[in-house]
């Protein structure tokens, strides 16, 4: 019977949950996509940064050999600096969805086992109802069952008197 | 597993969760079709950004095979990234819409739970009254039943007392006889044990007779009057023993007249 109403709450609940995991779920993609983008600009900005210093440095007569390290050097620690918010902010965003993904699970299973017990305390009730019924009228029958048998026994009992 | 309960909860929350439902199914399709638009924009920007460079490098009396390709790579990266940015709010709109809706949903399970637990509630308390009701109903009748029973058989144990008593004491004045009109003309037998009273006598012989010997009750209730002691004793007997052939009330100028002897 307890299986009886785990099934019924799951049946009741699982859809509803299911299709909010499954939106919060679709964020995922949603967000690689987007880092990966974020991702291919830096990437970009870091190769048009890398021409403008080689351009800049030939227009200035400067051989490739003799461009200022520290020109590149910034250029990558800032790239690399942006390339690791990027990483923070796509961890960060992915973990809010997985946690939303989480916390609608722990509903789902909160509200299953709420609704089990509802199940069970309205099953018991009308149980213990239809005992109390059954119970009451067994007696009324017996006591019945009884009165005539005593009564046919009191007849008897006269008639063999006189 | 009370069905009917839900059932009905199930209806009357139906007139108050359908609107709302409806109202957050229908952001949807409106979410959707606002996606859509802002990609169609986004696409012709691209187009007519696109047409721009073109059209600004032939001004400048450059080749279209001469255009950087930077300068599209560029556009066309920025598109991308405004686009994947698009995807990831519109993943996000629809994901708090579909958490909108499922929330409403367990709210509405969880109110036709309770409606439905209440329901039956009231439905079991209703059929309680009504079993206490129909218990005490029972009850009394059978406790009625058990005492008109229990009259009927001491009526019963009466009469057949009487009878036997009444047969006894025939059984008796058969075997010594008493005076009076019908009765044994006396004498009688002489080795009595006991004798009977004048009124076991009476009650006896009446007994004897039965309930149906109007003729003698007449002559016994005429000798009554005139006097005889015995035949007084005997209507008092008729009635007592037979009242639905003779009555219960002993007619008082039968046993009243003329008793000084009595």
């Amino acid at each position: 019977m307890a299986l009886s109403f785990a099934r019924q709450a799951q049946n009741t609940f699982n859809p509803v949950f299911a299709q909010k995991t499954k939106a919060l779920q679709a964020q995922i993609p949603a967000i690689q996509q987007l880092y990966s983008a974020l991702s291919m600009g830096l990437n970009r900005e870091a190769a048009a940064g890398t021409q403008n210093i080689l351009e800049n440095a030939s227009g200035r007569g400067l051989l490739y050999s003799t461009i200022p390290v520290d020109a590149q050097t910034s250029l990558a620690q800032d790239i690399l600096q942006k390339q690791g918010q990027l990483g923070a902010e796509q961890a960060k965003d992915m973990a809010g969805v997985q946690s939303d993904i989480a916390d609608t699970g722990i509903g789902q299973a909160s509200a299953i086992s709420g609704l089990i017990n509802a199940l069970r305390g309205q099953d018991l009730q009308q149980r213990q109802y239809n005992w109390d019924r059954a119970v009451d009228n067994r007696g009324y029958n017996l006591d019945r069952r009884i009165a005539d048998r005593q009564y046919a026994l009191d007849k008897k009992r006269l008639a063999m008197r006189y | 597993m009370a069905t009917r309960y839900t059932e009905n909860a199930t209806n009357e929350l139906a007139g108050v969760y359908n609107p709302q439902q409806a109202v957050m199914n229908a952001q949807l399709p409106a979410n959707q079709q606002l996606y859509d638009t802002l990609y169609q924009g986004l696409d012709a920007q691209q187009s007519a950004q696109t047409q721009d460079i073109v059209n600004s490098a032939n001004i400048r009396g450059v080749g279209r095979d001469r255009l950087g390709q930077d300068v599209t790579g560029a556009l066309g990266a920025t598109v991308d990234l405004a686009k994947a940015q698009l995807g990831r709010q519109q993943a996000g709109d629809s994901a708090t819409i579909q958490g909108k809706i499922a929330d409403l949903n367990v709210q509405r399970i969880n109110d036709i739970q309770t409606l439905s637990n209440a329901l039956q509630d009231r439905a079991i308390s209703e059929g309680k009254y009504k079993q206490n009701v129909n218990k005490l109903n029972r009850n009394y009748s059978l406790e009625v039943l058990k005492m008109n029973r229990q009259f009927a058989l001491d009526k019963e144990e009466v009469r057949l007392k009487k009878a036997a008593e009444a047969a006894e004491a025939a059984r008796q004045a058969a075997y010594y006889g008493y005076g009076g009109v019908g009765g044994g003309s006396g004498g009688g037998q002489q080795q009595a044990t006991r004798k009977l009273t004048p009124t076991e006598q009476a009650y006896a012989e009446v007994g004897k007779r039965g309930s149906n010997d109007y003729s003698d009750y007449l002559a016994t209730l005429d000798s009554a009057k005139r006097g005889n002691w015995y035949d007084k004793l005997k209507i008092m007997a008729y009635h007592d023993q037979f009242p639905g052939s003779y009555g219960r009330t002993v007619p008082l100028n039968a046993i009243t007249t003329n008793n000084a002897s009595f």
